[in-house]
């Protein structure tokens, strides 16, 4: 039915709403909903603290998006988060002058384990659910001995500004997302990667033809994505000032929500940054609903559960159907 | 006999031996005794995870159905019993095994997604039950399953039926060549008038209710409930299944050999153990034998056409 195209102003108005990722009616539902459960969470400085809470989600969101995109998955994103909070702090010590050079360390860390996972997944076509799943194992046990169980040290005030301060009154970690999300949104956009990353998604084969090198497009966006995922650890780092073990823990799987709300797909060449991001901004708006409802930890880890699948059933529609064709007949 | 079936056996004597001689404990009668209580609960969702394996799956959720049915126990036994209770919880993971099988098979929602909602989903509701370890198990059930026959506890016993029976389905009767015969080429397998569908179905309900019998069994020996407790059972189960050698993509691999793997993933656990090297690095070990082995099938995959036993 989507493909009736009318003609005049009003098609040119619809064409502009269908291009917003579906989500955003969700998440102006959403909004709307928690100010009636609880008119104080929606004044401006609670909504702005949602650009804040969002943050790491968003940024590692982003990376599982990439990794989407080339039909690829990465379940070790949250094992990078909470290794990287925890080099940060260790690494950082409370002494200003060490913080940029410990960050970058933590994100050629990050970067390199999305290379061996790219490596393993693409290269020796390893499914990347069980590469990632052992990586993310490795890490843990990596972090354990690391931090010896109990992570010490603590991030200096000039990077807790990039997780607690503000800027122009807008929360400083909002600029951080921001712009990682616009660069990986122009580099899709404007260059000829963003074209690769969808094509090797939708047909690794007919581009291996086209002359791509699918391999190293998909080494790339799990590089891309571990790199991220060790950004949004130290964004985490620098919000609670400490390391953490669990930091990454709720990650895994809402970095996969994430993007599946926001139009990505399993099979690959579906999804984009804007929708991720929106998608984000969705989950953190609706955890604090569950909050304002009095809900638990239970109730979140059930509801994320059911987003999962019922945004891969609606995804998947035409499987429904024929599902439901075949019960009839 | 495969060498896909022999090299788990080889890697177990190895390990036996290796350890032995790094600590003589090992072989000890108690020891030996310990190893076949911690065999048993991950041995039991093993089974499970090889079955979906064969198809070509894959079950994420197992590790919560553990946690679920432990939490659930904990709550239930006072109040309605332990034969009342057993039946819950099993039909508990019989619901979450079905309704992962038809995500998969009627959705067509890739195994480890609908399973990865599903453990979120499952490790939700232990939480909602149970959000703090506590409560208790009648102690009438631990007391049996931990009870020795010799050096075997009679849960290690009912493992071994368990491995039984599953040799038996797989190998004799027409269902388990069905699961083969999917997971080896599922197009071909419904073209020869197998119901694709309803072996999905029933292989990922039996998994469920695997993982509601190693909870069980966890429960018993814990003697108390704990949402968290399932938490590592799905990489445990999965690394032994490969190590077993199930392949990745299903149709291949022996139950026979996930008889050896969990006693190698376990004895080696137990040999850290005894040596006294921190449990942080046991995660390393895990990930690294995941990775290693996948890697290994994986370069092998390339050169050779996989033989069948």
């Amino acid at each position: 039915m989507d493909t009736v195209v009318d003609k005049g102003a009003s098609s040119a108005v619809l064409r502009a709403l269908r291009s917003v990722p579906v989500i955003t009616w969700g998440l102006i539902l959403l909004i709307i909903a928690l100010g009636i459960v609880s008119p104080n969470s929606v004044k401006p400085v609670h909504l702005l603290d949602f650009l804040r809470q969002a943050s790491p989600l968003i940024i590692v969101g982003i990376g599982q998006t990439l990794v989407l995109l080339i039909g690829g998955l990465d379940l070790s994103v949250g094992a990078v988060m909470t290794l990287s909070c925890v080099m940060a702090t260790q690494l950082m010590m409370n002494d200003p002058s060490r913080a940029w050079w410990a960050a970058i360390v933590c994100l050629i860390m990050g970067a390199a384990v999305g290379l061996v996972n790219g490596f393993l997944s693409a290269r020796l076509r390893m499914p990347a659910f069980v590469v990632t799943l052992g990586m993310s194992i490795l890490l843990l046990g990596v972090t354990l001995i690391y931090s010896g169980g109990s992570p010490k040290g603590s991030v200096p005030a000039n990077f807790r500004f990039w997780g607690s301060g503000f800027i122009a009154g807008i929360p400083a970690s909002a600029f951080v997302w921001g712009a990682v999300a616009l660069i990986v949104y122009l580099a899709i956009r404007f260059t000829p990667i963003g074209r690769k990353l969808y094509a090797t998604g939708s047909n690794a084969r007919s581009v291996r033809l086209a002359g791509i090198n699918d391999v190293s497009v998909k080494m790339m966006s799990y590089t891309a994505c571990g790199t991220l995922a060790a950004l949004s650890g130290l964004v985490m780092a620098a919000y609670i000032g400490t390391g953490s073990l669990t930091v990454g823990d709720d990650y895994q799987l809402r970095s996969i929500a994430a993007a599946i709300l926001g139009g990505a797909s399993f099979n690959g060449g579906k999804g984009s940054v804007q929708g991720t991001v929106i998608a984000s901004l969705f989950l953190m708006v609706m955890f604090s609903l569950i909050a304002a409802l009095n809900m638990d930890v239970g109730d979140q880890s059930i509801i994320q559960g059911l987003i999962i699948l019922l945004g891969l059933m609606l995804n998947n529609l035409g499987s429904i159907k024929a599902w439901l064709k075949g019960r009839k007949a | 006999m495969n060498e896909k079936i022999i090299i788990p056996y080889v890697v177990l004597i190895v390990v036996l031996v290796a350890g032995a001689l790094m600590n003589p404990l090992l072989l000890k009668g108690t020891n030996i005794g310990n190893l076949f209580e911690q065999v048993t609960a991950v041995g039991i969702a093993s089974i499970g995870q090889m079955l979906v394996m064969l198809l070509g799956g894959i079950d994420l959720s197992i590790g919560s159905v553990i946690s679920l049915t432990v939490s659930l126990l904990s709550v239930l036994m006072d109040s309605v019993g332990i034969a009342g209770s057993l039946v819950i919880v099993i039909a508990v993971g019989a619901l979450i095994g079905f309704l992962n099988g038809i995500g998969t098979a009627k959705f067509k929602i890739p195994p480890f997604v609908m399973t990865l909602g599903m453990m979120s989903i499952a490790a939700g509701a232990a939480l909602k039950v149970r959000p703090i370890p506590g409560g208790s198990i009648d102690y009438r059930l631990s007391d049996f399953l931990n009870d020795r026959i010799g050096v075997f506890p009679v849960a290690f016993l009912f493992l071994i039926v368990l491995f039984v029976f599953f040799y038996i389905l797989l190998k004799r009767t027409r269902f388990g060549r069905n699961i083969y015969a999917v997971g080896g080429n599922e197009q071909s397998a419904a073209l020869s008038g197998i119901r694709v569908d309803r072996v999905k179905i029933a292989v990922y309900t039996l998994t469920g209710i695997l993982g509601a019998l190693a909870g069980i069994y966890l429960a018993a020996r814990m003697g108390t409930g704990d949402p968290n407790v399932g938490k590592y059972y799905t990489m445990d189960s999965i690394t032994i299944a490969v190590l077993g050698g199930i392949h990745l993509l299903g149709g291949r691999g022996s139950i026979v050999g996930i008889f050896a793997s969990m006693f190698v993933l376990i004895t080696l656990n137990n040999v850290l153990n005894l040596v006294g090297v921190s449990s942080f690095y046991q995660y390393v070990m895990k990930g690294a034998i995941l990775l290693l082995v996948v890697a290994l099938y994986a370069l092998r995959g390339r050169k050779n056409v996989q033989e069948e036993d």
